[in-house]
């Protein structure tokens, strides 16, 4: 005991600075550096949130600036345009309106791959069926008759009406005695809603000149017999009563 | 005097250490001030940028919670913008590559039709394939000129005569392909 603290008595700057040093480094390397690293991982963070934030608020800003109604009005010239599903419905009242306007007879339409263009099955659609677009496209075969100009006009009033269509391959033929007629194939465009892939969180950015410009093209298009889907008038604003008349 | 002998400590009472240990010594005791002093510094540096980002980012987590609130009350809108613009940017690209083919048409059926047309159609190729019956060669010559001419517009490329058939009544068969051009 003796020696042990005249050892302590000897030695006890050594100690002493030897245990400042080591006490030193640990406070440095258990905690200055671990909560230096916190502090670092943090500051990242919040430096990430600056940029969401940002975004937020643009976004938040953006859409309380729209008008509701005149949004509703766009996206339903859009979507008379390019529906929501294949909507055979308003392709036939098309077809139906385009052979009214022109004069010409319908005397077949055919349309590929029915299974396929239902609204619960449109996931399943074959990937080939995607234009390069981005929109979905539903062929469909049509043979009108009638007098040249008639077939002519039916043929430029099919590329010209809302609902987009593209001419894939068509067939004029005169026989003698025989009404002149035109076999169209054609595809009709549409697109689903986007799924839920996006976030709060996801950028938005305000419709551009070119788009508006776009948009302007697709209202100066006839719309000929078009009813808007269902799906897309949903977007409307929600009755109160859903039993009011 | 001799009973105090055997009490009087003659050796000094601390050892005194090898002076290179002094050394050393000094040097240690310096280390220990610099090391503590330093992570004592830093730790209150650390600590305190440790307390304001903490109270920052929570700040900011309110800020960023409150407008996803705001945004999520818009969301109908959000949707029907988003699919407005999806459906904009799809007929933009639908447009940019679009055949005018109501064009062609026109102008293929202003140089000849019916009955002298018998049939017009588009090939695996989306090359033009036109039949044609004249009543003689010279309108056939004549037919195959104006169809020539188109070629002079750039409206049509490469046309080509496939076949040509005489008739016993002198009237001719043509087959024509040509590759429309679009501008």
């Amino acid at each position: 005991m003796r020696q042990l603290r005249r050892f302590f008595k000897l030695y006890q700057q050594f100690i002493f600075s030897g245990l400042m040093l080591v006490g030193g480094l640990s406070v440095l390397l258990l905690g200055v550096i671990p909560a230096g690293r916190e502090t670092w991982n943090t500051l990242t963070s919040v430096r990430q949130l600056q940029k969401e934030i940002k975004i937020l608020k643009d976004k938040a800003a953006l859409l309380s600036g729209l008008d509701g109604l005149e949004l509703t009005e766009q996206m339903r010239i859009a979507a008379s345009a390019i529906p929501i599903d294949a909507s055979l419905p308003t392709l036939f009242t098309t077809i139906e309106g385009i052979a009214n306007q022109t004069g010409v007879a319908v005397t077949e339409l055919t349309v590929a791959h029915v299974e396929a263009v239902t609204a619960s099955a449109t996931a399943g659609i074959a990937q080939n069926e995607r234009d390069k677009s981005g929109a979905r496209s539903q062929k469909f075969t049509l043979v009108v008759q009638g007098q040249l100009q008639q077939l002519v006009d039916s043929v430029t009033k099919t590329l010209n009406v809302r609902r987009i269509f593209r001419l894939k391959d068509f067939e004029f033929t005169f026989n003698r005695g025989a009404i002149p007629e035109v076999k169209m194939v054609m595809e009709a465009f549409f697109a689903p809603l986007p799924r839920a892939s996006r976030t709060s969180a996801s950028p938005l950015e305000p419709l551009s000149d070119q788009e508006f410009v776009i948009l302007g093209d697709l209202g100066s298009l006839v719309e000929t017999e078009f009813n808007v889907p269902a799906a897309v008038t949903s977007f409307d604003t929600v009755k109160p009563d859903p039993f009011a008349p | 005097m001799a009973a105090l002998r055997g009490k009087i400590n003659l050796l000094k009472a601390n050892t005194p250490i090898p002076p290179q240990w002094e050394v050393y010594q000094h040097e240690l005791q310096r280390a220990g001030l610099v090391v503590m002093s330093l992570s004592l510094g830093l730790g209150l540096l650390v600590g305190t940028a440790f307390a304001i980002s903490r109270l920052t980012l929570s700040q900011m987590m309110s800020v960023k919670d409150q407008l996803m609130s705001e945004i999520k009350t818009q969301e109908q809108k959000e949707v029907l913008l988003v699919s407005l613009k999806d459906r904009l940017a799809m007929a933009g690209k639908i447009f940019a590559s679009e055949s005018q083919w109501d064009e062609l048409l026109a102008t293929i059926f202003s140089l000849v039709q019916p009955p002298e047309l018998v049939n017009l159609s588009l090939d695996e190729k989306q090359r033009l394939k036109m039949v044609i019956h004249v009543a003689s060669v010279d309108e056939a010559v004549i037919t195959i000129g104006k169809i020539i001419e188109l070629t002079g517009q750039r409206k049509i490329h490469n046309p080509q005569l496939t076949q040509m058939n005489f008739n016993k009544d002198a009237s001719v068969d043509l087959s024509l392909t040509m590759v429309p051009v679009f501008r």
